[in-house]
């Protein structure tokens, strides 16, 4: 395969040259400003990027058929040639390393010339800048691909990629796990060697990977609503929070939505790793409440989570119903001692400005909450208007974030240095989910976030499937998929209730059973 | 040197024998051809649409990936051609003929000159032949058997036993070529060692054969490929629920691993008069074609071919023609008469010819039930309706399920730009166009793409446009027809949903229900009652004494004249309960009221 790339590239080279010196005759092509832009896809045009970034390759959207660009470093000392017949654009790791290398806290300028064949003009067009951070993004990112179905799946990865390269390696591949449903991975600490991952079916279980060694468990107990769903592991290590949901997915009619995936009844757990304890996180309230997509606080002193009234409808959730559902961000104050919980409070009031409030992140620092704000429910990877808001915890402002676009932004993550954002969007298709990187400079300071740079620019455009759940990751993790399928010979080993008072009401264990469709279950069981 | 057992040659012995092999795999090749070209047709066209063969480098190293593969793509790539019903035709009857030649020259290496030789040769043939008749026998199953024998042909074909050892040496490729077939060859080679070979190479060769399949299982469960060990063992045989087809299977299975003993045998047939050469050499075998030919006649199943041959239909847009067919050579089957109801809808006749072809399945032949048995079809009443979305799913859905095939992406093509979704528009269509005989398709609508009048202006795509639903809700997918009056009361245009809706109540008998709803046909822009509706208003009136408020449309007089005379007809019948029915149906058999009352 390399090889055949290695001949391609050599007679391009080739044919660039023969073309190069057509063009350059005695007289030589005459130069003819464009005076804007070259139309570039992706759109890395003054982007800010990590240090340690893969090359960002990218295709011209340009008329022609010789590309030349030239990339030249923040201090002017290097630069790299780029030709092409084709617009693609790759540029050899070796050299886009230096490039960026010499340009952290600088900017990376491309000077970009086109020309037809036989043409007696080189367009030239306005230089465009990408800008190089100082801080580097974790190195890993982990994902899972997954097209972006409904009730059906086929072949579901969790995927590992450097950031740094363009290397991509399978964590997990339900091939091999009798095409099981997987999802929702968490890491301790972005740590590659301490994390989780839930399998269903055949194999089910909650997978705990620590240090190369796996723990099957089902943290579920008999007071929850459903099994462990969306995780957060606590910046200690011995609990991982979760919400139990009873997930239902409703098919809308008109073209502009496609799906609403929302939830019937919904708790927070809290899972201890150790004593194979599962918490309610129970602070007395017994108003009835959709509690979902819990977030620890980085010192571990609080938890947080989405949060809304439950409907009281009677219905088997219409639209109506769901349209009303609206989730505020609340916090508990939690002791790790006694895994005990205070009293909840009201962080951001999403419902009062008539929104609902999805995936709350807090900053390394502690500083930032960055929540996803749709205009209801729970599940905003299916909203067109969702967009990322930042809260500033120690003032409670908030704001819209620079770096949404026009379809659906979000489930993000930060970097561990608190640098980088990684978020997904469907702004390339309104489809399918995209990872993308936004620098976080302050408050009023964010980069223009740019999509997860590739070998081959045109693969999102091949590609049917979604990246879920991108999570930075510290480095990378030594595991694949046949360690997976081995720990699935582990025994499963069920949570004992922590808190044994604690059961479903008759209310919520019959709203939790309730079948909309034939055949229904919770979507993530 | 190589320890081989020489043919038995000897006087009189069969090694004189005309060879009338070729004349036998003519005539096979003959039957497969025409068979595939007239009758067995719809196989050709079930299995082009189970797959869409792109030309893009992903697309096919994806088939890289695990053992049998290869073979799978080498298959899916001559299946692409079954579109066209000749070259189709042509190419399966080449492919199954492949065995037999094949099989002729392992003959020539083991029997020469033996008059059993073609009888032994085309039975392989025979087999994958009836098998083939079964639409879900894949040209996967034909073209894993060809490379096992053609693997064999060319060990067994190597002059020195050190050649067949470096020969040998390639089975692990083999192995990955065609995955579980490789273990068929593993038995034909051990017993062509065991019946054929002296001294210690007689079991050496095995050994090596054991190693290679030990390293080839180690390398490829391990090490290369990410595949469960029971795949490893499995994949890509044929395990077709059909009890002919599995009988077929297993027995090609023993014929094939025991053929080097059954050749031994055959060989060592003496066929001294010319009678015997002439019976075994052309007249056996012509019997083994006849009864080829009568289990091919047998096996054949009308009632498959008609649901495929509507689907074929449906898929290609030839409403009309699927009404006709149906009407003529009615289905007995679900898939078949739901494919019939969306070609009356399509063409405007539900409420007028509902009963004029069969229904026997009630309201279930409207919308397909969600199951992953359904979910390649189901999409098709919901587009028809006008309920995009929900089409959409279910072509997604099934792409999910069983991959890119034609026609969901072509859904997918249509109604992304019904919904004007452009930016997947030209993501679906750009992996039509990597197709050979789907790209002009695939061009002609992703010119639409980002141009709405344009797709106002299609025919049938502004029609869809015209008819979506005015408002938001959540799709009823346990009670489909829960979503019909939503689409009429949001959207009185969309008389496609109204006429599924009375069409519903038609078959359900809801005459009640039916004729509460025909005041709105007028503001619906109907000038007339279509002729099932005026036949239930005909019922309700006959039984309440009155006539239901229709809103301004008035009943055909026509209408009013065959009830009279199917009153009367009926009174008369009535007298004789056991001929009622037969007689009645005769001549009111396309009536709602020959439904109603007898079905």
């Amino acid at each position: 395969m390399n090889r055949g790339r290695n001949i391609f590239s050599v007679l391009l080279f080739f044919s660039g040259l023969l073309l190069f010196s057509g063009c350059g005759s005695e007289s030589g092509p005459e130069l003819v400003n464009t005076e804007r832009k070259p139309v570039i896809e992706p759109d890395y045009t003054d982007v800010t990027i990590p240090p340690n970034i893969a090359p960002m390759n990218f295709r011209i959207g340009e008329q022609g058929n010789y590309f030349r660009v030239k990339a030249t470093d923040g201090t002017g000392s290097f630069s790299v040639d780029i030709k092409s017949s084709d617009g693609v654009i790759q540029f050899p790791e070796r050299s886009w390393k230096k490039l960026t290398g010499g340009s952290a806290g600088r900017r990376i300028t491309f000077e970009v010339f086109a020309s037809v064949k036989g043409s007696k003009t080189l367009e030239k067009f306005e230089p465009f800048q990408m800008n190089v951070a100082e801080e580097p993004a974790d190195p890993y990112l982990a994902y899972r691909l997954i097209y972006p179905g409904y009730y059906n799946w086929s072949n579901i990865r969790i995927m590992q990629r450097s950031i740094e390269s363009f290397s991509e390696e399978t964590l997990i591949d339900n091939k091999i796990l009798d095409m099981n449903c997987i999802n929702c991975h968490s890491f301790n600490q972005y740590n590659p060697e301490k994390f989780m991952v839930h399998i269903r079916g055949s194999n089910n279980g909650t997978y705990i990977a620590d240090n190369g060694r796996f723990r099957r468990v089902d943290p579920k107990v008999e007071s929850m609503p459903g099994g462990a769903t969306y995780p957060s592991w606590h910046p200690g290590g011995t609990f991982i929070a979760y919400s139990s949901n009873q997930v239902r997915q409703g098919f809308y009619a008109r073209p502009e939505k496609l799906i609403e995936v929302f939830d019937l009844v919904s708790d927070i757990v809290v899972y201890d790793v150790e004593k194979n304890l599962t918490y309610h996180a129970d602070d007395g309230d017994t108003t009835s409440y959709l509690e979902t997509f819990p977030s620890w606080s980085p010192d571990g002193r609080y938890l947080y989570f989405c949060r809304a009234l439950q409907s009281t409808s009677q219905s088997t959730m219409e639209l109506e119903d769901v349209e009303k559902i609206r989730y505020d961000i609340v916090r508990m104050p939690f002791d790790p001692e006694t895994a005990g919980f205070g009293k909840t409070e009201l962080v951001f009031n999403a419902s009062a400005n008539g929104k609902s409030a999805s995936f709350p992140r807090i900053s390394p620092d502690g500083r930032y909450l960055v929540i996803t704000l749709h205009d209801f429910g729970t599940f905003p990877i299916w909203h067109k208007e969702a967009d990322l808001h930042i809260i500033d915890l120690n003032t409670g402002e908030s704001k819209k974030m620079d770096l949404n676009s026009s379809e659906t932004d979000s489930y993000h993550t930060w970097s561990s240095n608190g640098k980088w954002l990684v978020f997904s969007s469907k702004r390339t298709d309104g489809r399918t989910t995209r990872p993308f990187l936004a620098w976080f400079g302050s408050w009023d300071n964010t980069g223009k976030p740019f999509i997860l740079p590739q070998e081959d620019p045109a693969y999102y455009d091949k590609l049917m499937e979604s990246y879920n759940i991108p999570e930075f990751v510290s480095g990378r993790i030594n595991l694949g998929p046949r360690d997976f399928a081995k720990a699935t010979a582990n025994e499963l080993v069920n949570a004992q209730p922590g808190d044994r008072g604690l059961s479903l009401s008759r209310e919520d264990m019959k709203k939790a059973g309730t079948k909309r469709n034939p055949g229904e279950r919770s979507i993530h069981e | 040197m190589a320890q081989v057992k020489k043919p038995n040659i000897k006087k009189g012995s069969p090694i004189k024998s005309a060879d009338y092999s070729w004349y036998i795999l003519a005539g096979f090749f003959v039957i497969a051809f025409v068979y595939f070209l007239v009758p067995g047709n719809y196989v050709l066209f079930f299995q082009e649409q189970q797959s869409l063969f792109v030309y893009t480098r992903d697309y096919i190293l994806d088939f890289f990936l695990k053992p049998g593969s290869v073979a799978d793509l080498a298959a899916k790539f001559l299946t692409q051609f079954y579109i066209s019903s000749f070259a189709g035709s042509l190419i399966l009857a080449v492919v199954l003929s492949m065995p037999g030649v094949l099989m002729y020259y392992v003959n020539r290496r083991l029997i020469p000159g033996s008059g059993l030789a073609g009888l032994l040769a085309v039975i392989p043939s025979c087999l994958l032949l009836i098998m083939q008749t079964h639409y879900y026998h894949l040209m996967l199953y034909n073209v894993g058997f060809v490379i096992v024998i053609a693997f064999f042909l060319i060990i067994i074909s190597q002059e020195t036993i050190r050649n067949k050892y470096i020969a040998l040496a390639f089975f692990p490729l083999v192995f990955y070529v065609t995955g579980a077939f490789a273990l068929v060859f593993i038995g034909m080679f051990i017993v062509y060692c065991l019946v054929y070979l002296k001294g210690r190479h007689r079991f050496l060769l095995p050994l090596m054969l054991a190693g290679l399949t030990g390293v080839s299982i180690l390398l490829f469960d391990n090490l290369l490929l990410l595949q469960s060990i029971k795949q490893l063992f499995l994949y890509p045989l044929p395990f077709i629920n059909d009890q002919l087809h599995k009988v077929i299977f297993y027995a090609l299975i023993a014929y094939m691993v025991l053929y080097p003993a059954l050749a031994r045998m055959a060989g060592s047939v003496r066929l001294v008069r010319p009678g015997r050469r002439i019976a075994a050499g052309i007249v056996i075998p012509a019997l083994v074609l006849c009864a080829a030919v009568i289990v091919l006649v047998s096996a054949y199943n009308s009632q498959t071919a008609r649901v495929i041959n509507l689907e074929k239909m449906i898929f290609a847009e030839k409403y009309d023609e699927a009404v006709e067919y149906h009407e003529k050579k009615p289905t007995e089957n679900l898939i078949g008469q739901y494919f019939y109801n969306i070609a009356l809808s399509s063409t405007g006749q539900l409420c007028d010819r509902l009963f004029h072809g069969r229904q026997d399945f009630g309201t279930s032949s409207l919308f397909l039930p969600w199951s992953s048995e359904h979910i390649n079809w189901g999409a098709w009443s919901f587009y028809s309706i006008g309920l995009i979305n929900e089409a959409q799913r279910w072509a997604y859905e099934e792409m999910v399920v069983y991959g890119r095939r034609p026609q969901n992406m072509k859904l997918l093509v249509k109604s992304s730009l019904i919904n004007g979704d452009y930016i997947l528009t030209r993501k679906y269509a750009g992996i039509l166009k990597k197709s050979l005989f789907y790209r002009k398709w695939a061009i002609s609508y992703e010119k639409l793409a980002g141009d709405s009048l344009a797709v106002k202006s299609d025919p049938a795509l502004g029609r869809k446009m015209s008819i979506l639903p005015g408002k938001d809700f959540f799709v009823f997918l346990e009670s489909p027809e829960g979503n019909l009056p939503r689409l009429v009361n949001q959207n009185p245009g969309n008389r496609e949903a109204f006429e599924y809706l009375m069409a519903w109540l038609l078959l359900n008998k809801d005459v009640e229900m039916l004729v509460g709803n025909i005041s709105l046909m007028k503001d619906m822009g109907y000038t007339s009652i279509p002729r099932h509706i005026e036949e239930a208003i005909l019922i309700y009136y006959n039984s309440q004494g009155r006539l239901p408020d229709m809103g301004g449309l008035e009943l055909s007089s026509e209408t009013r004249l065959r009830f009279d005379q199917y009153f009367s007809a009926f009174m008369t019948g009535r007298q004789n309960p056991a001929t009622l029915e037969g007689k009645m149906r005769e001549q009111f058999g396309n009536t709602f009221w020959y439904y109603f009352h007898f079905k």
